[in-house]
């Protein structure tokens, strides 16, 4: 599976509402505020992985193994730790239970988005 | 220089600590109000930019941009012109304590990236913790964030903790436990009720430390007192007089005289203690520039030392480190030793029994005489006090004293008593009857010079090496 936000053809191609750019910012905010919020000083650490591996926040979506990558450079063990505490906070803003499985890291973060974007399309 | 080194740009330091920090560490600062912190950052910085070409942030939450640059200019560090090169940033966050943690320290990052920054000082860290929610936060900032962040990019942090006066505790306590190394800044007594800067390094990641504590001075910068055994002189040179002040002899020394008001008074007696653990080395860089500026004044110099007195020893001392040759010498200098000794015959050898102390003082006063009607000048009685006692007892001793110090002031002739340590009962009868009264002590490894009489400042002794030859540089210590 890949996230919805990096390749638009296979989203159209699967029937599916191609999620806005505002969609997307909007998904990228809750996942930068999922963090921020389980990590004090998140803030800064998002601002040194933009200027140490040129990860902006849209990243977290789109590349998620660099943010992950980063994160474990500067923060070693205690990265798997944040990891874990984000999904879960992501999943909450989502509205979904988090079950922990063999998902990767992405694969939980496409789970969400798409989640996100049924419910904004439930909305309508 | 070793590249996993970051030198310190403190005068003496490097030499202790391997070098330098080690490279992208976080060295933690701490001590009380006034006890050099920002002049130590500061200079860290300032000499990083200048001499080693390593661009620097100074991150400053106690004083303003212009108050800092204004007091930097006391010690020669140019701040305002630095930061024109492009390779310093002065972030002055006094105003922005308010406005939370997380902008700061995100402006520090944008800063580091920038300038690729080697150097950072935060002064303070207490000041940022004040600004903190919850006290936890302090770990978290120093630990997941500074440490980590400041390694990944090696620039060398100091982190300056406040200590308030009377408290035991470093900051928050978290910083001597995160940081790689600890430095302590405080003042202590020592002479008698004399402060004196101590600097103590209590933690330094891979860095053999030899000695916890040591004094440093802020005259002309931050420098600390390297042992004296570290300190090496080469002799370039001969002994070039001093001439005397009216009513002194000059002490060969020009901070020496400084501290005594132009030199030893005229008729004077002094007496010079000695503490423990002081080399001869030590007292020698003190006292014999006198003896050599006797001598180069063409004027006789008497040694009495009596017992354990090498006067072939003493002779090639004054050679090697003043330059005189042996004509000099031999006119110049006259040296007691007992005639039971090692029988070594030489033209400033006296030789007295140490039975009859009536017989050898009239040894004693011919050669003071015979100096005199040589020279026409005064003479310099240098006399060993407690080998004195050895030799002739305390009834003996006293009665030598007593005689002599009437004729030197008489003939206006100068006495050197030196007097070692575990012999007070000495040292007092002699103080009471000197002119001056100096000591020489040692602590830290550093020796220290105080005049009881007249009461002067603590002075650190090191080698003046802008000096061709060995004289006292002597640093007022607070």
């Amino acid at each position: 599976m890949s996230v919805r936000g990096m390749d638009e053809k296979e989203k159209s191609e699967s029937g599916r509402h191609t999620p806005s750019e505002e969609e997307k910012r909007r998904f990228i905010n809750l996942l930068v505020e999922s963090f921020v919020e389980c990590v004090r000083f998140g803030d800064s650490i998002l601002r040194f992985l933009e200027l140490k591996y040129g990860l902006k926040k849209n990243d977290i979506l789109s590349r998620p193994e660099y943010f992950i990558t980063g994160l474990k450079d500067l923060m070693g063990g205690g990265a798997a730790v944040i990891e874990r505490l984000m999904i879960e906070n992501l999943y909450r803003k989502v509205g979904l239970e988090c079950e922990w499985g063999e998902k990767t890291f992405r694969e939980y973060i496409e789970e969400a988005f798409e989640e996100y974007i049924r419910r904004e399309e439930n909305k309508r | 220089m070793a590249d996993d080194r970051a030198p310190t740009g403190i005068y003496g330091l490097d030499l202790l600590i391997d070098g330098g920090f080690p490279r992208g560490s976080l060295i933690l600062l701490a001590g009380n109000p006034g006890t050099g912190k920002t002049i130590f950052s500061a200079q860290y910085i300032y000499r990083g930019v200048k001499e080693y070409g390593e661009p620097g942030i100074y991150v400053s939450l106690c004083e303003s941009r212009d108050a800092f640059y204004k007091s930097m200019m006391r010690f020669g560090f140019a701040f305002s012109r630095l930061e024109e090169t492009g390779d310093f940033r002065f972030l002055d966050l006094v105003t922005m304590k308010g406005k939370g943690v997380t902008q700061i320290i995100r402006m520090i990052i944008d800063a580091v990236y920038e300038m690729k920054a080697k150097r950072l000082v935060i002064d303070s860290f207490s000041a940022l913790v004040q600004a903190l929610e919850k006290p936890i936060d302090a770990r978290i900032l120093l630990q997941t964030i500074l440490s980590r962040i400041i390694r990944t990019v090696k620039c060398t942090t100091i982190l300056v903790s406040e200590v308030p006066f009377g408290s035991e505790r470093i900051g928050a306590s978290v910083e001597e436990f995160v940081a790689d190394g600890v430095i302590i800044l405080r003042k202590g007594e020592h002479g008698e009720g004399r402060l004196a800067r101590e600097l103590s390094i209590t933690k330094m990641r891979g860095t053999r430390l030899t000695q916890p504590l040591y004094f440093f001075t802020l005259e002309g910068g931050f420098r600390v007192f390297q042992p004296l055994e570290l300190q090496r002189y080469e002799r370039k040179g001969k002994f070039r007089p001093i001439t005397d002040p009216p009513g002194r002899f000059s002490t060969g020394s020009n901070d020496l005289d400084r501290i005594l008001g132009g030199g030893y008074p005229k008729g004077g007696i002094v007496l010079f203690e000695i503490g423990e653990n002081i080399s001869n080395f030590n007292w020698q860089l003190i006292l014999f520039p006198t003896l050599a500026n006797f001598i180069a004044n063409n004027r006789g110099c008497l040694i009495v030392p009596i017992g354990g007195s090498d006067a072939g020893l003493l002779a090639s001392k004054m050679k090697r480190m003043y330059g005189f040759t042996d004509d000099e010498l031999n006119g110049l200098l006259r040296v007691f030793g007992l005639s039971a000794g090692d029988g070594m015959e030489s033209p400033y050898l006296i030789k007295v029994k140490g039975e009859d102390i009536m017989e050898d003082y009239a040894v004693w006063v011919r050669t003071i005489e015979e100096l005199k009607n040589r020279t026409g000048q005064p003479i310099l009685e240098f006399v060993s006090i407690d080998m004195m006692e050895i030799t002739y007892g305390i009834r003996g001793l006293r009665r030598l004293l007593g005689m002599a110090v009437a004729r030197t002031r008489r003939e206006g002739n100068l006495t050197i008593g030196i007097v070692g340590p575990g012999v007070e009962h000495v040292s007092k009868r002699a103080a009471a009857l000197s002119d001056i009264h100096l000591k020489l002590i040692r602590d830290h490894g550093t020796p220290l010079l105080y005049g009881c009489k007249p009461r002067t400042a603590l002075y650190a002794v090191e080698i003046d090496q802008a000096s061709p030859y060995p004289l006292p540089r002597l640093t007022q210590m607070t």
